[in-house]
């Protein structure tokens, strides 16, 4: 009984989640994939016509680099902010801690959606509308990074760090040399989660980006879409793997890291 | 402690402080600001107008509606992804070579781009062309339009959530599951206990918590889903997706009314804020008290 039910269940997931993947590799690596899926042709070529199509359009490389520099500068400065607010809030003498610490609360609670007008109106005041620097900048402020890596830096133990300070290394030692080797697993969960959150985000890009200059991918596929009306779904099915593909990579070799990121989200 | 400097402290603090301060409290106070005012995006000074934004949006209807299809959209795609969060968690809790690979399987959809994901989803649910049309052709049917039904837009994207999500709910209870004691549910087992008897005694009575859990996670989600809107139905046809999240964002860049869409971030923020505080008053002190 047990074990039938569960085998049900399992065949079920695995069809019902994995079919789109595969609805979306055929599309986009056959010559008529959707042909086949739809019963009006009883075979389908391997291609890469369509992929090939996709990279020989140099709009869409552009929106590859774009992402990918909002992607990484956001983590990278996510992590040079909160990494040693973390470890100030968790080990140093600071003053002001209960308010600073109170102020990172609160802000918890805060979904950026709520944000996005003000920061508009500043990114464009600032003439930073149109830049990667305006996609980048409003997601360095994470409540959730610096939460997240004090917690990490309060497992230390206090022996290490007094050790430490006889021997005359000073706080930013005891940060890098101490701080970031425990907190390097974390750093990494974090980071694939930061990682796929900013190459897939769609709100703020909608609002920054208005020309192809500063396009990010999740753009660039919606136009794509919009512009090439018809039912010919190979190019953008290609273009869609495209966008997955990278992520799916890091998936497969971060795997464990995501699985920790995400018992992470629940610290909200 | 208090031997040491205050400096180096204050140092590493300042940037996150700062950039706390520039980027996220001050503009959440412009969004307070801006919602009791009467300022878009116009040279001019905001003027304050007390309750006015807020009195517009109820007398136009259009914050009843969103919020009810909200609310809708909410409670179909977080029973769903509650549900099928713990099915597959309880299917796939011994650890053996397949379950971790379809504990793999199942973290696609939320690791995967969502944006690529959605256009997939809506070539398939294409009425013309998608795969889905053939297979109500197959059984002699009308191809549904499932994104362009009144009725049917919203169950439609709550299902493409629960597709996307319940990977995560299957994470989050896959770690309340370990906590379970093995030990008690041996003991229970030797008691002459079936499967289904263990799983309502121990099982299901230890999951309570996470599962309150994982449904403040799941609807928190379910409110900030713009994507599923914003690439799919674009609150169509006819306002019937026109979920909280979506109007917010149509107000402000579509229509260009900053002071109603801050007065809709506003209740917004009252609702996320309002569900993330029951979480902490309530499940943090049933937690630390058992």
């Amino acid at each position: 009984m047990a074990g039938t039910l569960a085998t049900i269940a399992k065949l079920l997931l695995l069809g019902l989640v994995a079919l789109p993947f595969m609805v979306m590799l055929t599309v986009a690596l056959t010559d008529s994939g959707l042909m086949l899926l739809l019963g009006g042709a009883s075979q389908a070529e391997l291609t890469l016509t369509h992929l090939g199509h996709v990279l020989r359009d140099g709009a869409y490389l552009t929106y590859f680099i774009n992402s990918s520099i909002v992607a990484g500068g956001t983590l990278l400065g996510q992590l040079l902010v909160s990494v040693p607010a973390g470890f100030a809030l968790a080990r140093l003498r600071l003053p002001g801690r209960g308010l600073f610490f109170a102020a990172v609360l609160a802000a918890l609670v805060v979904p950026h959606e709520v944000l996005a007008l003000p920061l508009f109106v500043g990114m464009s005041s600032l003439g930073l509308m149109d830049t990667l620097v305006a996609l980048i900048l409003p997601s360095i402020a994470s409540p959730f990074a610096i939460f997240l890596f004090r917690q990490v830096f309060l497992t230390l133990p206090q022996d290490l760090l007094d050790a430490a300070a006889i021997d005359g290394i000073g706080s930013f030692g005891m940060l890098t040399r101490i701080g970031l080797p425990v907190a390097a697993s974390a750093i990494a969960a974090f980071a694939v989660i930061s990682l796929s959150a900013h190459w897939n985000d769609l709100l703020w890009p909608l609002i920054v980006s208005q020309t192809e200059a500063s396009r990010t991918v999740p753009l660039g596929l919606i136009n794509y879409r919009n512009e090439e009306s018809g039912d010919d779904y190979g190019p953008l099915m290609a273009a869609c793997l495209l966008m997955v593909a990278p992520l799916l990579i890091m998936f497969l070799a971060l795997q464990r890291h995501f699985v920790r990121g995400l018992t992470f989200l629940g610290l909200k | 402690m208090s031997t040491r400097a205050a400096f180096p402290g204050l140092l590493m603090a300042l940037p996150a402080a700062l950039a706390l301060l520039a980027l996220l409290y001050l503009p959440f106070f412009g969004t307070v600001l801006l919602a009791f005012s009467d300022w878009s995006f116009t040279p001019a000074p905001p003027r304050f107008v007390g309750l006015a934004n807020f009195e517009r949006i109820l007398a136009e209807g259009r914050l009843q509606g969103t919020l009810g299809n909200t609310l809708l959209f909410a409670l179909m795609a977080v029973c769903g992804t509650l549900l099928t969060g713990l099915c597959a968690a309880l299917a796939l809790e011994r650890r053996t070579v397949l379950n971790g690979l379809l504990r793999s399987v199942a973290l696609l959809p939320l690791m995967s781009a969502s944006v690529a994901m959605l256009l997939v989803w809506e070539m398939m649910l294409n009425p013309i062309v998608g795969p889905g049309a053939t297979l109500f052709a197959l059984f002699g049917g009308t191809p549904l339009h499932w994104l362009g039904e009144p009725r049917l837009a919203l169950p439609t994207l709550a299902v493409i959530f629960v597709w996307q999500n319940f990977g995560l709910a299957m994470v989050l209870f896959l770690a309340g599951l370990a906590g379970t004691e093995a030990q008690i549910r041996e003991a229970v087992r030797i008691d002459g206990a079936g499967w289904a008897d263990e799983l309502r005694i121990v099982r299901l009575p230890a999951l309570a918590p996470i599962a309150l859990f994982v449904f403040v996670v799941a609807l928190i989600r379910a409110l900030q889903a713009f994507d599923l809107v914003a690439v799919l139905t674009r609150g169509g046809p006819d306002g019937a997706s026109r979920t909280l999240i979506y109007a917010i964002f149509e107000e402000a860049f579509r229509y260009f009314r900053a002071d109603v869409a801050a007065a809709l971030s506003l209740v917004f923020f009252c609702l996320v804020a309002a569900i993330v505080l029951t979480k902490v008053l309530v499940l943090d002190r049933a937690m630390r008290g058992s």
